[in-house]
């Protein structure tokens, strides 16, 4: 056992030189935003830039009430809520009703569709956006919630998703309710969402963060840019000159939080074997 | 016989709709229609004519000469030879590293919670974040990796702008937030393994590195295969960060395939050589998907 402490002291040291890695731009975006570009610039290479100054607390928002007044990011802040609440919407809608049809009712033709299902899973959004905007744009949707919307709600994989989560609902729960005399509509509102939370609240946060992280399609969708959601104005925000980067690091830090608030409380709907399960 | 089959089919269809079963699918039916099977079926028309965006009502068709314009576009060669470039240099290191992690971190402890949190802070930015952050730290002037250089003595580096540098930086940043998420996945795989495996292991002798072969990688080899496969399909789907980063330069060196139809698509309103590009991408994705039913397969069997 003589190699031992030298393999666990190796052990750390590469542990901690990823730990440093993957933390340092996160580190220096969330410290950046709070301190002025004189600061920023001055301590830039050495430790300092990634110890916030405490000195300086009261001064900490300056750039976020900078940044929100020179660039209007709070319009785009409530834009890239309403898309995001749209399309989160739309899609655990539209897909759990397909899944739960797919899963519970003698749906004709079931084995086709199942199977039609799955090839469609190969071809992602992004493969055909050319073609989606061309239909959007001979409907008039561009700049419309519509355009973007859309095309983003009913998705294969997670119809698939809510498929084989209801399958494995007890058939029992569903009878007695359906010999009380309860709608289908009931059943599934009254007494499978509220057994479902699992899926719907792993698939909710899913789409969330799609939704909200998407770019390049709310940047062929909307040409006003007021519609604009914050994944775009942000980058906008860095190519305007003069770019202050305290301002900069201020805005991204805002596009993070919210999907950091949504990962903190879902995080027990966030496990690998929810993600990895559909593909299998 | 037959005749009676068919009847109970023929009912069990208007019973889906008179029962208003069929509203349940109706909806997401529409929609996958609308917007998934109709423009894959646009493209392969469109891939077929010169359809310009500006001109709707003035397209003829062209038969391959898309497909064949392709095969002479210098552009179109570069990023589809940079897609493959981005998977050769992001795939192996991605699986490799996050693999490596994993079971440096594996075993649950306080020290390798806090570890775990630091690797997998990069997966809760965007990659429009991540994109913007990197290009800030790897300014060519002001940037944090420049500073450090100079103040070692070395030269400063056009990390976005030398084309020889510009593919590989964009593939490393890609990688460091890609590892968080595989590295989760692998990770669970991992303690899924009885430890009396590995017990039973040591009682005969066997070094770390045979334990690895012989137990480890048994073990979790479909989640490698799953790991592999995601990485494979999404590094093919790159965009936003060549976008962001490079607007695919300098000299389209670091466009990727998206990109690049994008590009066509958008900016030159070529929807006919777009189109067949999107085409060719598909069966890419395909092809992808071909080689996982296989390994899949293979490994259940």
């Amino acid at each position: 056992m003589k190699g031992f402490t030298v393999i666990r002291l190796l052990k750390y040291i590469v542990l901690i030189a990823f730990a440093i890695l993957f933390l340092f731009p996160t580190v220096w975006m969330f410290v950046s935003s709070t301190k002025t570009v004189a600061e920023i610039s001055e301590e830039i290479g050495s430790i300092q830039s990634f110890i916030p100054n405490f000195s300086n607390i009261q001064n900490w928002l300056v750039p976020y009430q900078e940044m929100f007044s020179r660039f209007n990011f709070s319009i785009h802040f409530f834009n890239s809520v309403f898309y995001t609440f749209v399309i989160v919407f739309g899609s655990l809608l539209v897909n759990s009703l397909a899944g739960y049809a797919l899963a519970v009712f003698d749906v004709p033709f079931k084995k086709f569709i199942t199977g039609a299902l799955i090839i469609l899973i190969i071809f992602p959004f992004q493969s055909v956006f050319i073609q989606i905007f061309i239909i959007i744009n001979q409907w008039n949707l561009t700049n419309t919630v519509w355009g973007l919307a859309l095309p983003h709600i009913g998705s294969a994989f997670y119809i698939y998703l809510f498929m084989v989560f209801f399958q494995k609902i007890p058939k029992e729960l569903r009878e007695s309710a359906y010999i009380d005399g309860a709608s289908n509509w009931k059943i599934f509102t009254k007494i499978v969402i509220p057994i479902s939370k699992p899926i719907f609240m792993t698939i909710g946060i899913l789409v969330f963060v799609g939704a909200w992280n998407d770019y390049v399609w709310p940047l062929m969708v909307f040409t006003e840019e007021s519609k604009y959601p914050l994944s775009v104005a942000v980058n906008i925000m860095n190519e305007t000159k003069p770019a202050y980067l305290n301002q900069v690091m201020a805005g991204l830090t805002v596009t993070t939080i919210p999907i950091l608030l949504v990962y903190i409380m879902g995080q027990k709907y966030i496990t690998p074997q929810n993600s990895s399960s559909g593909i299998k | 016989m037959h005749n009676l089959k068919q009847k109970m089919k023929q009912n069990k269809t208007l019973d889906f709709i008179f029962s208003g079963k069929i509203l349940f699918l109706l909806p997401a039916f529409t929609l996958i229609s609308i917007f998934v099977i109709y423009p894959l079926m646009l493209a392969v028309g469109y891939s077929f004519t010169d359809y310009y965006l500006l001109k709707p009502n003035d397209i003829s068709f062209v038969g391959f000469d898309n497909y064949m314009e392709i095969a002479y576009d210098k552009y179109a060669k570069k990023a589809f030879f940079n897609s493959a470039k981005y998977v050769i240099y992001i795939v192996p290191l991605q699986v490799i590293l996050s693999l490596f992690l994993a079971t440096l971190i594996a075993k649950k402890s306080k020290t390798n919670t806090l570890f775990r949190t630091a690797f997998f802070s990069p997966y809760i930015l965007s990659i429009i974040v991540v994109s913007l952050l990197w290009k800030n730290i790897l300014d060519p002037n002001s940037g944090i990796v420049n500073e450090f250089l100079a103040s070692l003595g070395f030269a400063k580096q056009e990390f976005f702008s030398d084309p020889n540098l510009a593919l590989p930086t964009i593939s490393f940043i890609i990688l460091w937030q890609g590892i968080s998420f595989q590295m989760l996945i692998l990770m669970a795989a991992l303690q899924d393994i009885p430890s009396s495996l590995y017990e039973a292991a040591s009682m005969e002798g066997a070094n770390a590195w045979q334990k690895f072969k012989h137990i480890t990688l048994p073990s979790i080899k479909g989640q490698v295969v799953f790991v592999l496969i995601v990485v494979t399909t999404g590094t093919f789907k790159i965009i936003i960060e060549p976008l962001v980063l490079t607007n695919g330069g300098p000299q389209g060196s670091t466009s990727s395939i998206l990109l690049y139809m994008f590009e066509q698509g958008t900016r030159y309103r070529q929807i006919g050589y777009s189109s067949a590009i999107t085409v060719i991408f598909a069966f890419i994705l395909i092809f992808i998907a071909f080689v996982q039913r296989k390994l899949v397969k293979e490994e259940e069997g």
